[in-house]
Parts: C-alpha cells; structure tokens; sequence
C-alpha cells in the first residue's frame, strides 16, 4: 500500500527542508571547498609567495582547515541523511523496493551525495599534505 | 460509465493531427514528427561524418601517403570532429528525447511544442551553415577545438574559421531550446503519480544534461564571439602582445567542452538503463544509486574541465583539485556500470540486436573509462598528450558511450517509431562488424600513442615504425563502416519488410510501450496515472479510468503536474502548427549569412525580421477549439471529470526561468574573461560620474516595475500599465545616458587597443543588447490587448518581462561594481 507524501512527511517527521539540505549541503561544502581552496592558493601565492617561489606559510594551514571544516560539513550531513533515512524506511521495507516513496528516494540520494563528496573532499586535501610547495606554478 | 470509442479518438485525432500539405509539413509542432527528424538529421551527419573518418583512415593507412594535402587533412578531420561532436552525437539523443520523453511520462507533448520545432529547423540550418564552407573552399581547419592563436585571422585568414565560430553560435540555439523544453516538460508535464522517486532513468539523464546545457553553451557562445571578433574587427581577447591570452580560449572552450562530453554520454547510459533491463528481465539494480549518481555526474562534471589542460602551464595545486574531482567523477560512471552488470547477473538475458549493442557499449566503456583514468594522472597525461593514445581514448568513450548505445536504442525503439521489427540476423551481424571493427581500429591507437605518434599528423614517414598498426587501423574502419551500412540496410528493409511489431514487442516496463506502434498524433486516449516505476510490469491498467478523468478532449490539453510528487494541478494548452518556427530559423539563418559576410545592413535587417517574427510568435491568437469530426451526442461516453479543470496560465514562466539561469552563466562567463585577462594597467580609473545615475535610473525602474506587478495582482490594469510606460521610459533614458558613455570613452579607449578595451565594451554591448531585448519585451506587454484577459491574473507575460527587466537591471550593479568601482578602489 502506498502512502500519499504528506502522511510520509507526517509519519516521520521528516520536513521537505530537511530532506533538501542533505542533498544540498554536501554538494555546497564540495564546491565550496574547492573554489575556496583555489582561491586562497592563488591569492597567496601571487601577493606573497611569487617572489620567492616558495609559498607563504599560513597557505598550507588554512588551506588544510578548509579541508577539514569541509569534511566536518559532509560527515555530519553523512549522519543525519542515515538517521532521517532510518526514519523514513524503519525497518519493514520489503528488498526490491527501496526508494519507492519520494521521500525514500531523496534520503538515499542524500547519502549518496555525502558519502561521495567526503570522498572527492578528502581527496582533494591530499595534494595539500603532500605537495612539497603548494605555490608551485604560480606565474 | 462505458469506456471511449471510435468518436474520443476521432475527435483527438483532429485535434492532434497535422495536416498532410506543404504548410503542414513545414509547421508541424508533433514531437513524434519532429524527433523522427532529429533522428535522420543526425544520423544523415553521422554518415557524412563517417566518410570523412574513413578519408582519414586512408590517409594514414601507410607510411608517406599523398592522397591529400597536409591543408586538405586538416580540413577533413576538423570537420569530422566538429560534425561528429556537434552536429551528430548530442542531436541524435536530442532526437531520441523529442520523440520518446513525452511518451515515457505520459504527456501530449513537449513543453513548448513551437520551440521543439524551431530547435530543429536551426539545427538542421545550422548544421547545412557549417557544410557550406567545403564548397566555397572555406573549411575550418583548426580541428574541433579551435585553439587560439592558430585560429586568429592571422595564422588562419579565410572564412574557414568564421564559419565555425558562427555555426556553433547558431547550434547552441538549437540546443538550448531544445534542453529548456526537455527541462519544463520533465519537471511540469510528468503522468500524475510520476514522482521523482518512479521517473523513468532516462528522464534522470536527459533532465541532467538539460541542466549542463543550460550552464555549459555560455561560455563557448562567450569563446567563439570573442574569436569572431578577433577575426573581423581586429579586437585583442586572444593577442597576447596587447594584453590578451590564448589560454583564456582554452579556459572558456574546456569549460563547456568538458561538461559537454557528459552531454553526449549521460541520455546514451539513460537509453541503456532503459533497455537493459528489459532484456535482463527485470528490474534495474539499485536505481536510487544510478539516479543520484547521473545528477552526481553532471555536477562535478563542471569540475574537471582543467584536466585537458594538464600540458598548459597550471598551478600544481590546481592541477592536483582537478586531478582529484576527475576521479571523484570515476565513481559515479563505476555506480551505474556495477549497476548494470549485477541486473544482468540476477536477470535472465535476451540476446536480441538490441541488447548486443548495449552489452558491447558496457566493455567499451570499461575501457575508454580506464584509459581516462589513466590520462586523469598528471605525469601519464604530459606523456600522451596529444598523441594517438588520447585519439583512441576519447573515440572508445564517444563511440563507445554514443554510437553503441545509439545503436542499441535504434533497435530497441524503432519498431514503436515505424510499427515494423528490424531483422534481428541482419542487425547482430551489424554489431560484430561494428564491434570487432571498432576495436581494430581504436586499440592500436593505444600502441600508437604510447610510440609517440602524435595527433593531427597528416602523414608519417616509414622510418617511425608506425606502419603495421596504422595499416590494421585503417582495414578496422573498413569493418566498422561495413557494419554501419548494415544496419542501414537493416532499417530500410525493415520499413517496408519488417514484421509488425505490435504495442510492445519486448514486453517492456515503460509507458511508451502502452500506445500504439506507432502512436496516435495524440499517444493514448487516456493519459496515463502512475503507482509504480515499472507501470506496464506492474498490473499497469491505463484504461482504468472509470470518471474520463484523464481524457482531456476538449483541445490540445495535456497536464501540468507538480516538480517532485507529479500531482496533477492544472491542464496546459498547446500550441497548433504554426510557420513561425521555420521561417524564424530561416531568419537567423540570414542573420548569421550577413555576420559572416561582415554586411551589418544584412545581418541588421534579418535582425528586425527575426524580432517581427518573435512578435508574432508570442501574440495572443484566438483559441479556435476546432469542432470535432462527430457531432458529440449526450451519451454516457461524452461526460468527462477532468482531474483538474483550471487552464495552466504561467507556463511561459519555467522557460523564462531557464533563459534567465543560461544568460546569467553567459555573463559570468563574460566576467571570468575580464577578470582573467586583468589585472589592467589601470592608470586612469574608469570614471563613474555617468556609470552611478545609469544604475540609480536602472534600480529605479525595477521599482517601478515591481509597483506594476503588484497592481496586476490586484486587477489595477491602469495603474500597471502606467508603471510599465515609467519603466519603458526609464530604460530609454538609460540608453541615451548608455551612448553617452561610449562616446565619452571612445575618446580614450577603443576595443582594438587592447584587451580591456576589448572586454569592456563587450560586457557593457552585451548589457546593452539584453537591456533592448528588455525594452521591446516590456513594449510588447504594454501594448498586449488585455492585461488580465480570459485567465486568472497574475497577468504571466507582464510577469515573465518583468523578471528579464530586473535580471538585466542586477547585471548591471555587477557591471558597475567590477568594471568600475574596484579599479578605482584599487587607484
């Protein structure tokens, strides 16, 4: 038997809000992050670190608390898209039928979407840990 | 209540069909009609586009061969790639999504059906534009990308290159139209039921390209006017000793170019995740996961476009962000690939033609994927760039991912399009020949690369050892075109021959399958209402529909439903055949015919001709409800119980939503040049004692212009027209102040003395060319006959102009902060 949206909005609880912001906010932190990044490594690199070819020492720290606030961001978004999914689905959902109800659907989707932008966001702050010189290129 | 008979579908019929004359045929809006065109256009360009691959083949089939000319070759392949790219793989999914996307959710038709048929007409102009040059000796020769300076009137003068610069132009307005109508129809005309939740996946892949399209075109529109102006009247964008740069071409081309590959392989994995179940015979696995992850797709696929820029010269941190999001985007290809291959584990397979191509597309695309892996590898990439390893990777991803599974759908989908079954022997003996023939051709490629021959070489001397693989290259595009023709022969015969194939030959899940084969002008009397994603698996009943609620025959209805949960909310009416379209696109042709010949009076005129034409478009006709065949007698078949009965007033306002996102990205895109050719020797700062009155005159007239909205609301018709004749008003006062400007700058800077002349009369001419398409807009409501008509104001027209005149009003504050106010904050 299938629910009409307002009885499963109602049901668990869950608002439209929510459900939007866990595909949203993980997709921001990404984005975000790597616009940030790439321009906080340039700006710093051509004001302060171009003369000498070497770069200035705050970039690489501030560069790494991008990283991590953005992780912060996609691992708390990671946790609350699973409790809301848990919400929503309980424990009786038939195998075959997951992500029937729309609200189900965009939980999942929310997961989804966070566990691969932790991802991508982690491998982008790699280069950051390893790169000898983080200005390196910077004309 | 008994169900309909022959009188409903005579009188859906008439008010469906199109009518079998010349007028007819030149002003059909029917999506079936228009998608079969799209289909043979495009798969016409892959034909030509194929010889033009062969040409190539035999050029380099051995060593020191001369059967043309290295200018001749550069011509060929250039074209290959451009109509390839352009004019084939991205149209024939266009073509595919016109014909099969309201069929797959349920609705009459597209969004805008006048639209579909303009995008086609300028599609088909546009491609016929490009193809003119060969026979005036003018080919582009610069290869599909185009990289400046090669392409600059210095190093290539002739009209080769301008052809190309204004024949993308002109196609990216083929395919804008096309991805705002597939946006609107997926979001507002989905069968009641259809949530998000139960679309079919390659509603996921079109509605995602859709969404690229919009924000990737700009930047090339962006790239190739800057080119073009370069070319003919001497500005600087790309002349580096006047302060321009040639990366900023490869910045603004890779930024669309990128985006634009997922373009053509997002629907093609769509169609795949269509028809691969169906001859699994069941359900695809983890459809959550493939939806997420084609949207995934799209998004970061505007994060990569540095990774073809790895040999350029970038910062290593910047080129490590865009090594790493070329990998983040790996996953989501892997998701819908491990999808694939564990619904073919658990299902029982069918090896029809069909499902052949779509297994040979999912191995080729395995390794066109792993190979992009590899050239994703920074030090790999400096090796193989532009070498014959990156030819082989790009042809197993765009044939691979295009061809296949365009060839897949062809056979799955074509017995609805013509009623009549391909011939399975003849079409499986088509995809080996395609299959072996392409790997013949492509895998040497690798080997080839990794020796070190490079792209775009007319020819190679004995000496270099590249003889044998070449040669084996050459006899697989032999089989591969030989496959080809088969499959041609296929259809043709089929059409005539064919078995008939019946509403649904392969017991599928879709709804398109639930309408005849092929379909009514009207598709299926009752529109359908969804419960599951498999509708037709699914006890599926269309006919159950005891109250006539989804007949909807008194005119050209289909319905509008809400974005996520598909509830129906009202009926939108569509327009009939109408000549606008054509004789639009015919219109801009001549707009584009005096650009190209430098004629401004051409080019000006055709202009005017184009707005008359637009005018006449967007007039209000008279609803004429045609009478139907049968006079409808009181009999229980003619009561009807709509499940909605108020008519959709504001339709037009999704699409200008869309028009709106494509142009802010095309001023972004404006901004990014500026900013990236800067920063400028800024010994004068720009000065703002003309700039700050234009933009309090612009915020005023958004005010005043937001009072009128307002008055619409409240029925206050004299009132909002005032406040319209005010704002009309106000912005010819900026246009007087705006020329007042120029003179005074062109006293001191021209766009030919160097590159921030260049950028800078650009911005502000493209502002000034939106702010009098926001004039005439604004003229056209005011003298609309009635500002709240038949419908339920708010009156949408004034709402829709309304919205442009403030979007052009906030580009404006942007100009003014960034053009002006910083560098004098920077003095």
């Amino acid at each position: 038997m299938t629910r009409s949206p307002t009885e499963v909005e109602r049901a668990s609880g869950v608002s439209r809000r929510q459900l939007w912001l866990g595909l949203i906010l993980p997709t921001a932190a990404w984005a975000g992050h790597g616009m940030l990044g790439t321009l906080v490594a340039l700006l710093s690199c051509k004001q302060f670190g171009i003369a000498e070819r070497s770069a200035p020492a705050f970039t690489r720290p501030i560069l790494f608390g991008l990283s991590l606030v953005a992780l912060g961001v996609v691992v708390f978004s990671v946790v609350s898209s699973l409790r809301i999914l848990r919400r929503i689905t309980g424990s009786s959902q038939p195998v075959g039928q997951q992500g029937h109800q729309r609200e189900e659907f965009m939980a999942m989707a929310a997961v989804f979407f966070s566990v691969t932008f932790a991802f991508g966001i982690a491998l982008n702050a790699v280069p950051v840990l390893v790169l000898a010189n983080v200005c390196e290129g910077t004309r | 209540v008994p169900a309909p008979g022959p009188r409903t579908r005579a009188r859906l019929t008439h008010l469906w069909e199109t009518p079998e004359d010349l007028r007819g045929w030149l002003g059909t809006v029917d999506h079936k009609k228009l998608g079969k065109r799209y289909l043979m256009t495009a798969f016409a360009f892959l034909l030509v586009g194929g010889i033009e691959a062969v040409l190539i083949r035999l050029q380099l089939a051995r060593a020191d061969q001369t059967l043309f000319t290295a200018e001749q070759y550069n011509q060929i392949f250039t074209l290959h790639g451009v109509t390839m790219i352009f004019w084939y793989a991205q149209p024939i999914l266009t073509g595919f999504g016109v014909y099969l996307i309201p069929l797959m959710i349920g609705a009459r038709d597209l969004a805008y059906p006048r639209l579909n048929a303009f995008g086609y007409w300028t599609f088909l102009l546009s491609g016929l534009f490009l193809y003119a040059s060969p026979f005036l000796g003018q080919s582009p020769h610069a290869g599909w990308f185009a990289y400046v300076p090669y392409s600059t009137g210095k190093f290539s003068p002739g009209l080769g290159l301008d052809f190309y610069a204004l024949s993308l132009i002109f196609l990216t307005i083929s395919t804008t139209s096309g991805a705002v109508n597939f946006i609107v129809t997926i979001l507002r005309h989905r069968a009641p039921g259809m949530a998000i939740s139960k679309m079919p996946l390659f509603m996921y892949s079109s509605l995602t390209v859709s969404v690229s399209v919009i924000f990737s075109l700009p930047p090339l529109t962006a790239a190739c006017t800057f080119l073009l102006l370069d070319r003919q009247w001497s500005f600087r964008f790309y002349d580096t000793l006047y302060g321009g740069s040639t990366v900023l071409w490869q910045h603004l081309f890779w930024f669309f170019g990128h985006p634009w590959v997922y373009i053509i392989f997002l629907p093609a994995t769509g169609m795949i995740s269509m028809l691969l179940p169906v001859f699994a015979r069941r359900p695809i696995v983890g459809y959550p996961w493939v939806a997420a992850a084609t949207v995934l797709t799209g998004v970061v696929g505007f994060a990569v476009w540095v990774h073809h820029m790895f040999a350029v010269g970038i910062t290593h941190l910047g080129m490590s962000f865009f090594s790493a999001a070329s990998m983040t985007i790996s996953v989501f290809t892997a998701v819908q690939v491990f999808s694939w291959v564990a619904t073919l584990w658990k299902g029982r397979l069918v090896l029809t033609s069909s499902m052949l191509f779509a297994l040979g597309f999912l191995a080729l695309l395995v390794v066109g994927g792993l190979n992009g892996i590899v050239t994703a590898v920074i030090p790999v990439d400096w090796q193989l760039h532009d070498t014959h390893f990156v030819v082989a990777h790009l042809h197993y991803v765009l044939v691979g991912a295009n061809v296949f599974p365009v060839f897949a759908g062809f056979y799955f989908w074509l017995p609805k399009v013509t009623g009549r079954l391909m011939n399975e022997r003849l079409g499986k003996l088509s995809f080996w020949a395609m299959f072996i023939g392409f790997n013949l051709t492509f895998f040497p490629m690798h080997i080839l690369g990794a020796l070190g021959m490079p792209r775009r070489i007319f020819t190679y001397s004995q000496s270099q050892g590249w003889e044998t693989l070449n040669l084996v290259a050459s006899v697989g595009a032999g089989v591969l075109t030989l496959g080809v023709l088969l499959s041609v022969i296929n259809f043709l015969w089929s059409v005539k021959k064919g078995a008939r194939a019946g509403e649904n030959p392969w017991n599928a899940d879709g709804l398109e399958w639930s309408a005849s084969s092929p379909p009514e002008p009207y598709g299926s009397v009752h529109l359908p209402a969804v419960q599951t994603r498999y509708p037709l698996w699914d006890d599926h009943d269309e006919e159950h529909d005891p109250r006539h609620e989804r007949i909807l025959d008194g005119g050209r209805y289909t319905f509008t439903t809400s974005a996520l949960d598909a509830r129906p909310w009202a009926i939108a009416e569509m327009p009939a055949a109408s000549l606008a379209p054509v004789v639009g696109a015919l219109v801009l042709t001549a707009v584009f015919a005096g650009l190209l010949a430098k004629n401004l009076w051409v080019a000006g005129g055709a202009l005017l001709l184009a707005l008359a034409t637009n005018a006449y478009w967007a007039w209000p006709k008279v609803r004429k409800v045609p009478e139907p065949p049968l006079e409808p007698e009181h009999h229980e078949e003619d009561k009807r119980n709509p499940l909605v009965t108020e008519l959709d007033p504001g339709r037009g306002k999704w699409g200008m939503g869309c028009l709106i996102a494509t142009e802010a990205m095309l001023f972004v895109a404006l901004f990014f040049a500026y900013f990236y050719l800067g920063p400028f020797p800024t010994e004068k700062a720009p000065k703002l004692h003309l700039v700050l009155p234009m933009l309090g005159v612009l915020l005023l007239s958004s005010g005043v212009l937001h009072y009128g909205e307002r008055q619409v609301k409240k029925h206050a018709d004299r009132r909002a027209r005032a406040a319209l004749a005010v704002t009309l008003l106000l912005g010819l006062v900026f246009v007087a102040l705006q020329v007042v400007e120029f003179r005074n700058k062109l006293q001191e800077l021209t766009p030919q003395m160097n590159a921030y002349g260049s950028i800078i009369y650009t911005i502000t001419s493209f502002h000034a060319a939106h702010l009098l398409v926001g004039l005439l807009m604004l003229g056209f409501v005011l003298v609309l006959p009635r500002l709240h008509a038949a419908e339920k104001p708010p009156h949408h027209p004034y709402k829709s102009a309304a919205l442009y005149w403030h979007f052009v009003d906030v580009v404006w504050v942007f100009i003014v902060t960034f053009l002006y106010i910083l560098p004098n904050l920077h003095k």
